[in-house]
């Protein structure tokens, strides 16, 4: 076996490096900097989620607060409003106040109900708790005084209006009203 | 004498020629050797670097998800999510509520009193007929009879009076008799948050 140049051992020399340098990269430093890099993904991933985690369950207690107050709420305005009604209990009900303030209706007719929602909430989701106005038109006979009790006594109440009227007649006959009359109830879908 | 014959035999300067070049081929070896170890022990001490940081980092990972994957935490931020939404829809919940009530409240409808005094400010001398009250447009539109031109700007004055209406649209009267003046008036009434 012939010896090996001076050229021969440089070239050796560099090949070595070179095998040093790419094993050492590619079987040790690169899977090892790979695996490093995943751990802080990991890590921030982890720290995100504590923080996340740890707001969430420091505000619980507040959350649990803030439920029992809106649902207080929310019982106090919906006391204001007529619970909900089909049409033939609306129907009965502005029947009875007609009959009782001596202007039994001639006509009457209910229109379909209006949600009232907040136009800031997203309407795709499922409301299921909201109040709607109910447009109930009736056509009475009285005279002027009737209107005026009855004009009176609804605006005493929470949760009907007279929307608009109509006579036609001077104050001392017995007269024809159109009367429209608006009807707001509660809906609570999930109870 | 022999021991001297032998040493004149020797040939020193072979000797040491070939000794000096063992010796730098021995050098040349011992620093490639070196050089190649110093390469391979910076390649080492970062690999050793780099897996004493990834011991750091796990480290640190698993006290987070210690406290990630704690029971008593899981239940808990699932109880925390559960009272969000739920808050979250009674807050919409809530709204509905408020703009139900803001529509109920914010048009202004006559109140008995309302209705007294509007009435009152008629008195005997003027007479009201063909009423036509919205309270969408807060309008209450309505022919009237009075006794005198000046029974009708009294009337006037005192429908003014009252703190029901914003403006009052009055475009003139018609004499039928002599003590019969007719006229139209539309009085737009105040929302209740302006009185």
């Amino acid at each position: 076996m012939r010896n090996l140049t001076k050229r021969e051992k440089v070239l050796l020399y560099i090949l070595s490096l070179v095998i040093i340098f790419s094993s050492s990269m590619y079987f040790l430093i690169m899977p090892s900097m790979q695996n490093l890099d995943n751990l802080r993904i990991e890590l921030d991933e982890a720290k995100l989620n504590k923080l996340d985690m740890s707001a969430k369950l420091n505000n619980l207690e507040y959350i649990q607060d803030r439920i029992i107050k809106t649902k207080e709420e929310i019982n106090s305005h919906s006391s204001k409003f007529y619970p909900y009604m089909e049409n033939n209990e609306i129907e009965n009900l502005i029947t009875d106040i007609l009959i009782e303030h001596n202007m039994p209706p001639r006509s009457l007719s209910i229109d379909d109900s209006i949600k009232l929602l907040d136009p800031s909430l997203d309407q795709s989701q499922t409301i299921a708790v909201y109040v709607t106005k109910t447009y109930v038109s009736t056509s009475v006979q009285g005279s002027f005084e009737d209107l005026k009790n009855l004009i009176g006594d609804i605006a005493e109440l929470d949760s009907i209006r007279i929307s608009a009227f109509t006579t036609e007649g001077n104050m001392e006959e017995l007269i024809t009203f159109s009367i429209d009359f608006e009807v707001f109830t509660y809906v609570d879908e999930e109870e | 004498m022999s021991s001297n014959i032998k040493m004149k035999n020797i040939n020193f300067v072979k000797a040491y020629k070939r000794n000096d070049k063992a010796s730098i081929y021995s050098k040349a070896s011992f620093k490639v050797a070196v050089s190649l170890l110093i390469f391979s022990l910076i390649f080492a001490s970062t690999y050793a670097y780099i897996g004493y940081r990834n011991l750091q980092t796990k480290k640190e990972l698993a006290v987070y998800n210690e406290y990630i994957n704690n029971d008593k935490n899981k239940k808990l931020l699932e109880q925390a999510l559960n009272d969000e939404i739920e808050n979250n829809t009674l807050f919409s919940q809530k709204k509905n509520m408020l703009v139900a009530q803001e529509a109920l409240e914010s048009v202004h409808f006559f109140t008995k009193s309302d209705i007294k005094e509007f009435f009152a400010c008629g008195g005997s001398s003027v007479t009201i007929s063909n009423i036509i009250y919205n309270n969408e447009l807060l309008t209450i539109s309505f022919d009237a009879a009075a006794g005198s031109v000046n029974a009708i700007s009294d009337y006037l004055d005192r429908l003014k009076k009252t703190d029901l209406f914003g403006n009052i649209e009055y475009f003139g009267y018609e004499k039928e008799t002599e003590l019969n003046y007719t006229f139209n008036l539309t009085c737009h009434l105040k929302a209740v948050n302006e009185r």
